[in-house]
């Protein structure tokens, strides 16, 4: 067990080093979507506090979504693509510790993703909410790690690394603007609102609007199941893929 | 090395994440409005209002949130803050024996002299946060507030109506398990509504009320009940309910009733000002000029104060009730002080004045009628330290000018509440951020979709969202009205499965944040459909409630309709959330089309 945990140390350490060495990795991640929260949340918004605080729980679903999509998809896909995957399979490291540390390094640069919009909201939107309230929110933000990293993880196991980064694009586009991450769906046309409902993003941004105390009737427990249910196939498809892989 | 990394990675983002945490903002509701307030202060001169009588020329000193001296000839202690009371009067902060907390209720009610709120439903997973400052020490701008949390219904009772998932009753063999979990819920007595008479809507029936009654007892909790008919309370004081949160009005008390009641031991809370709204008056649209309290009203109460139970027929209310409030109290039935807001036509804190009067009119003394909204509540309820002025009682206070024992309207001249010891800051608070969008005058064409101009959908709106099964689909149809290409056409089926029921088309406003409308007198929209009398109806942010509404007449033929704004009463224009045109209450089917939604200067 010490051992593992020793080893999940090191390759966290491997992966964040290597993660922050590459540019073009955490520029989009960490300074995308708070430029977009800046621009969309509080300088163009004519909503104030209020509109600060609703697109605080939706664009903060949009910021733990780069850091899983394209650090498992894009990643995986290139390691698979030189060998590295291969070699960890053969050596005697743990499989499970290769996977955590990625996991890991996705919620430390979610986690870092979230915290300027977090004081952009504070502090500049004029966003206000209780102790508990904050801390609900944040927790909710770190739960999109597990359905978005699934998501990641079954394009990096199905594409080579070229196309692993133009799907990891599509998927993260798509989810954020259909799951109504950037504008409420309620602006859609009835179509694509049925298209929302089958999304993770929608459920998860919906989750975080109910822990804003957004206006709307939200049933958590309900959202909660469902954001469950769908990790759940998402982890089945991650593994689909997995062992489906080459 | 790479370890070192990892953990000094990990232990940064928690350390930064924790930290923020703890410095972003929170909601600044409970700071006291003067950190540097003398912890000791004096009323000195002042006739007092103790609960029971008046004491005239007193002093009061307050230490922290308690009374700690009351005297005639007392000393004053050195450094104490003095307030002169010369010509005023001192009373026990107030308790609303009957309110519902919704919304901003336990802020409002305290800039009005409403200290503690004794609340008759709300939704119990509201209760636990609202409850917290009653019984802390510290200073606060809220009111304290005591529940019965979830009411005791039947499926579609009364209660059902509001939106909040009601946990009912069906059998009398639920009611033990039904009073346990309000009492883990918090609830610090039951409510039931017992209404099998009046035939509006579903009530439970006597075996079950008598088995919640017996229940709530055996959990040693009271148990209240919402009555409007004579026999309903006639029933239920042979059940052993400990009192009613609403005096009946069907008819007048006869003296049967009245001396059954006295015997018994239970107390009334009339709400003579609710049964005045049933009635068909505007009880409190005179707070809307008054210049001592009219400035204080929030928008969301100015809209409430100027609306009636529209769909009710005219009863003799008012006149039974106070018939009957005066007969009970002649017989010695304790008479407690609530005001059932903000039910259409009251407002918290403000429509404890009006009831104040009534019950003076009803035949209370003025002295009575105080102790009805002071003391009385209090032993009844078993708030101790509230609604009384003695040594070791919370410094909840009101100071009026004048002296409200004499002349029962001078509870209205409030120079200053204190909540634990500290005044409060006395002006309305914004409910929603005021900086909201104007909407365009165009808000339909139905030209080529269901959008309006500035981009925002139109959508159907049915009672399904409050429990009930009416339906409405929604489509563009060729042509429109006046030669254009097409209109929005909705196609409705109402039924009767919640007791106001409606289905019609929406317009969602403003998705994220409210709209502002306050540029526009009218609105305007040509309509055909099955001939009726159809609604349109006002969502304002932050209300609760029958939204404000207006009635028009709909023929099979095309028709402009104009409607004034203003005609479906007071509301804040800049806090639109969204507007809806729907069917009449009458069940049945109707197929209608709208065309052309402008708003006009």
């Amino acid at each position: 067990m010490n051992v593992t945990w020793k080893t999940l140390g090191s390759d966290t350490g491997a992966e964040l080093l290597q993660a922050m060495r590459a540019p073009e990795f955490y520029i989009p991640t960490l300074a995308l979507p708070t430029a977009f929260y800046f621009l969309f949340g509080i300088m163009m918004s004519r909503g104030g506090a209020q509109a600060a605080q609703y697109l605080l729980a939706s664009f903060g679903v949009f910021a733990v979504m780069g850091p899983s999509l394209f650090g498992f998809g894009a990643n995986v896909s290139s390691e698979r693509e030189k060998g590295w995957l291969m070699l960890t399979q053969a050596a005697p490291v743990s499989g499970l510790s290769y996977v955590l540390s990625k996991l890991l390094t996705t919620v430390i640069f979610s986690a870092a993703a979230l915290l300027p919009i977090y004081i952009l909201a504070g502090f500049v939107g004029g966003v206000e909410m209780a102790r508990g309230q904050w801390l609900t929110l944040f927790a909710c933000h770190l739960l999109a790690v597990a359905p978005f990293s699934f998501i990641g993880l079954a394009i990096g196991f199905s594409f080579a690394s070229g196309g692993a980064i133009a799907v990891c694009n599509i998927a993260f586009l798509g989810l954020a603007v259909l799951g109504g991450l950037w504008f409420p769906i309620s602006l859609f046309p009835g179509v694509l609102q049925t298209v929302a409902l089958g999304l993770p993003s929608y459920h998860l941004a919906e989750l975080c609007l109910w822990a804003t105390g957004a206006t709307g009737d939200r049933e958590p427990f309900t959202l909660l199941l469902i954001i469950i249910a769908m990790t759940g196939g998402l982890a089945a498809l991650a593994l689909a893929a997995w062992s489906r892989q080459r | 090395m790479l370890n070192r990394i990892f953990y000094r990675a990990l232990v940064g983002v928690i350390v930064a994440v924790v930290g923020l945490m703890f410095i972003l903002p929170t909601p600044s509701i409970d700071v006291p409005r003067d950190v540097g307030t003398p912890a000791v202060s004096a009323f000195v001169d002042v006739d007092v209002f103790d609960g029971s009588d008046m004491l005239r020329d007193q002093t009061v000193v307050v230490e922290g949130a308690k009374i700690v001296d009351l005297g005639a000839n007392i000393p004053v202690p050195d450094g104490a803050e003095i307030i002169d009371g010369a010509g005023h009067t001192l009373m026990p902060g107030l308790i609303d024996a009957h309110g519902h907390t919704y919304g901003q209720a336990l802020l409002e009610a305290p800039r009005f002299g409403v200290t503690t709120v004794l609340d008759m439903f709300t939704n119990p997973d509201d209760l636990k946060s609202m409850r917290q400052n009653r019984q802390s020490d510290r200073p606060t701008q809220q009111a304290a507030l005591f529940s019965a949390g979830m009411l005791a219904t039947a499926k579609s009772g009364h209660g059902t109506q509001y939106g909040i998932d009601v946990d009912t009753l069906a059998a009398p063999d639920e009611a033990d398990d039904w009073v346990a979990a309000r009492q883990a819920e918090g609830s610090d007595y039951i409510k039931l509504v017992y209404d099998p008479y009046s035939g509006r809507t579903q009530s439970i029936d006597l075996a079950i009320a008598t088995a919640v009654i017996s229940a709530a007892h055996t959990h040693n909790m009271m148990a209240v009940a919402h009555v409007t008919d004579y026999q309903a309370a006639d029933d239920l004081i042979d059940a052993g309910i400990d009192g009613f949160v609403h005096v009946f009005i069907d008819k007048p008390a006869d003296l049967a009733i009245v001396n059954k009641a006295a015997d018994a031991g239970i107390f009334i809370v009339p709400t003579l000002t609710v049964m005045a709204v049933l009635n068909g008056d505007a009880p409190g649209e005179h707070w809307l000029e008054d210049p001592r309290l009219g400035p204080l009203l929030s928008g969301t109460q100015r809209g409430l104060l100027t609306q009636g139970f529209g769909t009710f027929p005219g009863i003799k209310a008012t006149k039974n009730a106070l018939a009957s409030v005066g007969a009970f109290h002649a017989a010695g039935v304790p008479i407690l002080a609530g005001t059932d807001a903000p039910n259409p036509g009251t407002a918290h804190g403000v429509s404890q004045h009006d009831e104040l009067e009534m019950l003076v009119a009803a035949g209370l003394t003025p002295l009575q009628a105080l102790g009805a909204s002071t003391r009385v509540p209090a032993e009844h309820f078993n708030l101790s330290g509230r609604g009384v002025i003695s040594v070791g009682a919370r410094a909840d206070l009101v100071l009026v000018e004048g002296d409200p024992s004499d002349n029962i309207l001078a509870t209205r001249n409030i120079v200053d509440v204190y909540r634990n010891g500290v005044a409060l800051e006395r002006s309305p608070t914004p409910i929603v951020s005021p900086d909201s969008t104007p909407l365009p005058s165009q808000l339909g064409d139905f030209e080529s979709d269901l959008i309006s101009s500035n981009g925002l959908p139109w959508t159907t709106t049915t009672d399904e969202m409050m429990g009930g099964s009416s339906a409405a689909t929604l489509s563009l149809i060729q042509p429109g009205a006046n030669g254009s290409a097409s209109a929005a056409q909705v196609v409705a089926e109402v039924s009767r499965d919640f007791p106001y029921p409606w289905a019609g088309l929406f317009f969602d406003a403003s998705p994220m944040a409210p709209a502002d409308i306050s540029a526009f007198e009218t609105i305007q929209f040509d309509v055909r459909g099955v001939a009726a009398r159809y609604r349109l109806m006002l969502f304002t942010a932050g209300s609760f409630g029958a939204p404000p509404t207006v009635e028009f007449e709909v023929t099979e033929d095309w028709q402009t309709v104009s409607l004034p704004l203003a005609e479906a009463g007071t509301f804040d224009a800049k806090q639109i959330a969204g507007l809806a045109i729907v069917t009449p209450l009458d069940p049945g089917e109707y197929t209608f089309a709208i065309d052309n939604v402008q708003l006009m200067p």
